[in-house]
């Protein structure tokens, strides 16, 4: 036995296997790892494969503050969940006191309702892009699960290239089920309901 | 199944049974990577690992792929029910719940008995706050988030946790006699997964299409089997009318 190795050396071994070039020939490693990368980032937007959490500060009586990430999906402040709601809302919330009680997200902006009158620190959860992955020990930033896919996804974009579309749909199809399959299994957050713990 | 039982399955179905289009070394390339796939979807590979919050900090880190359950241990710290007393549930530690049920009376000897250990239960982030705690200080609620979890109230000290976890292999097969690190009712699905990957090879996609079908079905068909944890219900124990004494 030997430790399992999730670079991108391994990643492009398999994905060469599907394409049939052991070695770049047609296919170039630069461009292989520009398919990775895509089908990082594919994965990264589709399902919010890479979640992060962190800070960010309101400015006083400004209601937009920047984040980046694809995604905003949850946000915090002095340990509780601020109320998602949508810029129609605005002025028509119940209000209880001058600290920020509800977000939306609007472009690379939450807003906050009410306008923050001061400086206050916000958890923001988030689904984030990944960085790229530059040389052969890279590992991609989305979670382990995810990186099995990729090889499909580098083998469709690579076989598109070569105009080969039915063998290249193929692969996408695989591509699509594998992330439909484990975006299901490991993605959501369905809080526990008295099902779960109750004696029946 | 060893990793040559693997390879000779697999090669029977790609119907090439010494190297030609698939060399050894790609065909448990393929073996590795599908053990990993399997592990990643059904999460099968299943461990405990005890963790410890931090005092203030929301979360903590784990590794693995997916969070499971997390229970809350009180290590070290135990109550000791009397011998001769009569111990109710409502014990001053607040340790039982508020009943008149008696859990302990034997007239001689004392039993030392841990906190109970409690499954904490898993919320998302939107709940954060919005939960009654009734003063509890200690963890309560959870969320997996990336590789952290997230607690609920942020700990104010450091709490050991279990948690429930599964996890990716670690080491991958070199050798012939190698096993896989998943459980073996989910070896035989990597052999549909490495023919899959062969049918792409050969540039066969329907029949690679076939495999691939196959291949999630099964996976499907193990997780109900195996994985989902659904209790037993009063429905399931009690004694059927045929059999019951009068």
């Amino acid at each position: 036995m030997s430790a399992y190795v999730h670079n991108w050396t391994a990643i492009m071994a398999q994905a060469r296997a599907l394409i049939r070039e052991s070695s770049a020939s047609f296919w170039t490693d630069a461009l292989l790892l520009v398919y990775a990368n895509e089908g990082i980032k594919a994965i990264a937007w589709r399902v919010g494969g890479y979640r992060t959490f962190t800070t960010v500060t309101t400015t006083a009586l400004t209601r937009l503050v920047s984040f980046t990430g694809y995604k905003c999906l949850a946000v915090e402040y002095d340990e509780k969940a601020l109320i998602k709601i949508t810029p129609l809302q605005l002025g028509h919330v119940p209000l209880d006191g001058i600290y920020p009680q509800y977000w939306f997200e609007f472009g690379n902006y939450i807003g906050i309702e009410p306008v923050p009158p001061e400086v206050y620190t916000l958890t923001v959860y988030l689904a984030s892009i990944p960085t790229d992955m530059t040389t052969g020990a890279s590992v991609p930033s989305v979670p382990y699960a995810f990186c099995g896919m990729l090889t499909y996804y580098i083998a469709a974009r690579a076989l598109e290239q070569d105009r080969r579309f039915d063998a290249s749909a193929q692969l996408m199809d695989i591509f699509n089920n594998d992330l439909d399959f484990l975006s299901m299994a490991l993605l959501p957050n369905i809080p526990n309901g008295i099902e779960d713990v109750r004696f029946r | 199944m060893t990793a040559l039982e693997l390879i000779t399955a697999s090669r029977a179905l790609l119907d090439e049974s010494t190297a030609a289009l698939f060399s050894d070394a790609e065909i448990l390339m393929w073996i590795n990577a599908g053990e990993r796939d399997i592990a990643y979807k059904t999460g099968c590979l299943e461990s405990i690992s005890e963790l410890t919050t931090t005092e203030d900090v929301r979360y903590v880190a784990f590794t693995g792929i997916k969070v499971n359950a997390v229970e809350l241990v009180e290590s070290g710290s135990t109550t000791v029910l009397v011998g001769g007393d009569v111990n109710y549930k409502d014990t001053s530690d607040n340790v039982w719940k508020d009943t008149t049920d008696v859990v302990w009376k034997d007239y001689e000897r004392n039993v030392t008995i841990p906190y109970a250990p409690q499954s904490t239960l898993r919320i998302t982030p939107h709940h954060f706050g919005h939960i009654k705690l009734r003063g509890e200080t200690k963890p309560q609620y959870w969320v997996q988030w990336g590789n952290y979890i997230l607690i609920e109230p942020i700990p104010n000290d450091a709490y050991t946790l279990n948690a429930y976890l599964s996890i990716y292999p670690t080491d991958q097969m070199s050798d012939n006699a190698d096993v896989p690190e998943i459980p073996y009712e989910f070896h035989e699905a990597i052999v549909p997964y490495v023919a899959m990957m062969g049918k792409l090879k050969a540039q066969l996609y329907t029949e690679a299409a076939f495999k691939y079908a196959e291949y999630t079905i099964l996976l499907q068909e193990l997780i109900d089997k195996h994985i989902r944890r659904i209790p037993a219900r009063t429905l399931d124990i009690r004694v059927p009318d045929e059999v019951r004494t009068r």
